[in-house]
């Protein structure tokens, strides 16, 4: 198994903080998806009026030891609507 | 014996046996060491608010990217040795049976189930199974943005825990601020676990301790009859089971001593001996 590198793009991607369950609830089909858990979301570093985050975005935990663990099914990828994942297995 | 139980039990035999961990002294005082470890208000009320899920992430994100250097060679050393003294101090467990579960439910005085927060992260959903002992709840209903919890009577939070042993959830009791304290008891699915995988995955030990007993097979009474048996392999999360020559064959080195192994076998076959007598297990925590 080659490296594996998530490429994830912001701008095409868009997860905004729900005040209601405080947290994204749209979308977030791609963790749900990862058979591995490896994929979680985190606050970006803009802040609202009250310090409660804006916008999130999608991120690949555990990266050193993706190669390891990340079973590339690119089940992210192929669940993505707005094409926003790119996995590149390199080698 | 580990050290948590050395340095906690008296008398009691077990450290989350001691009634004095389910005091509410341990909010009171914290060391210098303490607070800077979780930026620590001294009051109990802000302690709940940096575990709000919309917040924490953050800092989630960045103790994932600590944890993930432990992989790297030398300073891979360093970073286990950090980590498992912050996760004594700090908010880590370890696995319980069910039946200390149930001890541990007594000795409580109220129980709240929360929606567990490595679910929330990792799967985007809330499922309750967290159940958090006093003073979480009352502090929880003080939370200015009110988390949502469910209180629970004694008898129904032992309900619960047979619900999540029939799911095949591990119980894993955790502290708070140091290891004596009990906060609560997890119900982990250790596939989304922020606690059990830097544990399976970068052995950081204190992360997520192994439970005080160990499975073993009565090879007399197991009847390895794969296809309409093999509950045990399915059920245990930390791959320990095999079948080997007709007979499920348990690795005392892969064993968490959860004990959920038992409850799929229909022969009655495992049962739960105390790590400290196993011959190979009494030296692995």
């Amino acid at each position: 198994m080659g490296k594996v590198k998530f490429i994830y793009d912001g701008k095409k991607c868009f997860l905004p903080y729900d005040p209601e369950q405080r947290r994204p609830t749209r979308c977030l089909k791609c963790i749900e998806a990862c058979p591995k858990s490896l994929l979680m979301f985190r606050p970006t570093k803009e802040k609202g009026p009250d310090g409660s985050p804006v916008k999130y975005e999608i991120y690949m935990t555990f990266r050193s030891q993706a190669d390891k663990y990340c079973p590339s099914c690119l089940k992210c990828v192929e669940v993505c609507p707005e094409g926003a994942i790119q996995v590149k297995i390199q080698g | 014996m580990c050290e948590f139980c050395r340095k906690h039990a008296e008398e009691y035999g077990k450290w989350y046996l001691n009634p004095k961990g389910y005091s509410e002294e341990f909010f009171r005082k914290l060391s210098i060491f303490d607070r800077i470890l979780h930026r620590q208000p001294r009051k109990v009320r802000e302690l709940w608010e940096v575990s709000d899920a919309a917040w924490y992430p953050l800092s989630i994100s960045k103790t994932l990217d600590l944890v993930d250097l432990a992989a790297k060679p030398f300073i891979g050393r360093i970073i286990k040795i950090i980590g498992n003294m912050i996760a004594v101090r700090g908010h880590a467990g370890q696995v319980v049976p069910l039946e200390d579960a149930y001890k541990i439910v007594e000795l409580s005085e109220s129980q709240a189930l929360f929606p567990c927060m490595c679910k929330r992260l990792f799967k985007g959903e809330d499922e309750y199974k967290c159940l958090n002992f006093t003073p979480a709840p009352e502090f929880a209903e003080k939370h200015p943005r009110g988390w949502r919890v469910k209180e629970l009577e004694t008898e129904e939070a032992k309900e619960k825990l047979r619900e999540f042993a029939e799911k095949g959830y591990v119980h894993a009791v955790f502290w708070w601020c140091g290891a004596p304290q009990v906060i609560c008891i997890c119900n982990c699915d250790t596939k989304y676990c922020y606690a059990a995988r830097p544990r399976l995955w970068y052995d950081i030990k204190n992360a997520y301790r192994k439970s005080e007993y160990v499975a073993e097979v009565d090879p007399d009474k197991c009847s390895g009859d794969i296809p309409r048996c093999g509950n045990c392999v399915s059920r245990c999360q930390f791959g320990a089971i095999k079948i080997r020559d007709g007979k499920a064959a348990i690795d005392p080195y892969k064993c968490f001593g959860c004990g959920q192994c038992r409850f799929g076998c229909e022969e009655d076959a495992i049962r739960l001996v105390d790590r400290n007598t196993h011959p190979i297990a009494q030296r692995l925590w």
